[in-house]
């Protein structure tokens, strides 16, 4: 059963659209069981937490989330926009367009919670300095923006996509930069989960289990994404007729 | 428990300001996200329907 032709039976959409209908509810009382657990952890199991970080710590466990699912979420759409572009595989086309605007969520929630932590921790005054952390992560956002904008204004599915996979593999390389950014000079603070690192057992237990949920929700959100391009671009294929004739 | 009462748990010595709106903004992007792809796959629909009328049309008319 696990042979290549089982797994290849997926990689068109045809095959794909019901088992992605099926994923969906998995991966999303996942993501909300472990969301739940989560934030019990952050806000009730954690220590409190007293000099310059204070209570504002807890915005940790939704931003390092965030920025970690950011990276995560390109690399995987790099991929995708690879096999697309090299295989011509217009599921992993449809893949790479379903994953940049979750991604770029991700990118946006790690910006701004960093903007309101860096105020709270770092200096009341605190403004957008030229520090390689964020800057990295904007030009991240930048780039997520330019794959959703080739998407939209380039009409014929396969130009926008080859166009658009050009832009995604161009960004992998920039990838391990935004990673690297905490060892350059910057007024970031390092990474937290490091060898010799100092927080609590539960803090870090909490935050891996925030990544988990919001691994599970980006999951199940580009898998419903996925499923509505696949009707707007398969619409003249025998499949989406008969599927949508059969509910209208 | 770590917090005193509801208040501390609220007003987290006056980090408060900073944490809830950081979580509120999760979970307004999540909801938005969620209605955007759900009107995303409604549209899909309904301009398979167009696509179907307009198809429809168009055969009638090379018929005729």
């Amino acid at each position: 059963m696990l042979n290549r032709a089982f797994w290849l039976q997926f990689s068109t959409p045809k095959t794909f659209y019901p088992v992605a209908g099926k994923m969906i509810p998995v991966f999303m009382v996942l993501a909300v069981l472990s969301g739940v657990i989560g934030l019990y952890l952050s806000f009730f199991e954690t220590p409190r937490v007293a000099g310059l970080q204070k209570e504002a710590y807890h915005i940790i466990f939704v931003h390092v989330a965030a920025s970690w699912m950011s990276m995560f979420i390109y690399m995987i759409m790099g991929g995708y926009a690879m096999l697309g572009f090299i295989l011509k595989a217009r599921l992993s086309g449809m893949m790479a367009s379903a994953l940049a605007p979750t991604g770029a969520m991700m990118t946006f929630i790690a910006l701004i919670t960093g903007i309101i932590w860096g105020r709270a921790a770092w200096n009341p005054n605190f403004t957008w300095t030229p520090d390689p952390r964020l800057m990295t992560e904007l030009v991240l956002f930048f780039l997520y923006m330019g794959f959703i904008l080739l998407q939209v204004v380039i009409d014929d599915a396969r130009r926008a996509m080859r166009a658009g996979a050009i832009l995604a593999i161009v960004g992998v390389v920039f990838l391990p930069l935004i990673f690297f950014a905490v060892k350059l000079p910057t007024i970031h603070q390092p990474a937290n989960i490091r060898p010799g690192h100092t927080m609590p057992v539960v803090s870090v237990v909490a935050m891996l289990v925030m990544v988990f949920s919001f691994w599970m929700y980006s999951i199940a959100a580009s898998l419903m994404r996925v499923r509505a391009i696949m009707l707007e671009q398969e619409k003249r294929t025998a499949w989406v007729q008969q599927l949508l004739g059969a509910k209208t | 428990m770590k917090w005193q009462s509801v208040y501390d748990f609220v007003f987290m010595n006056g980090q408060g300001w900073y944490v809830w709106p950081s979580y509120l903004l999760v979970a307004v992007c999540i909801v938005a996200e969620i209605f955007f792809i759900k009107w995303r796959d409604k549209n899909a629909e309904i301009k398979f329907k167009q696509y179907v009328n307009l198809k429809r049309v168009q055969d009638n008319e090379s018929e005729a």
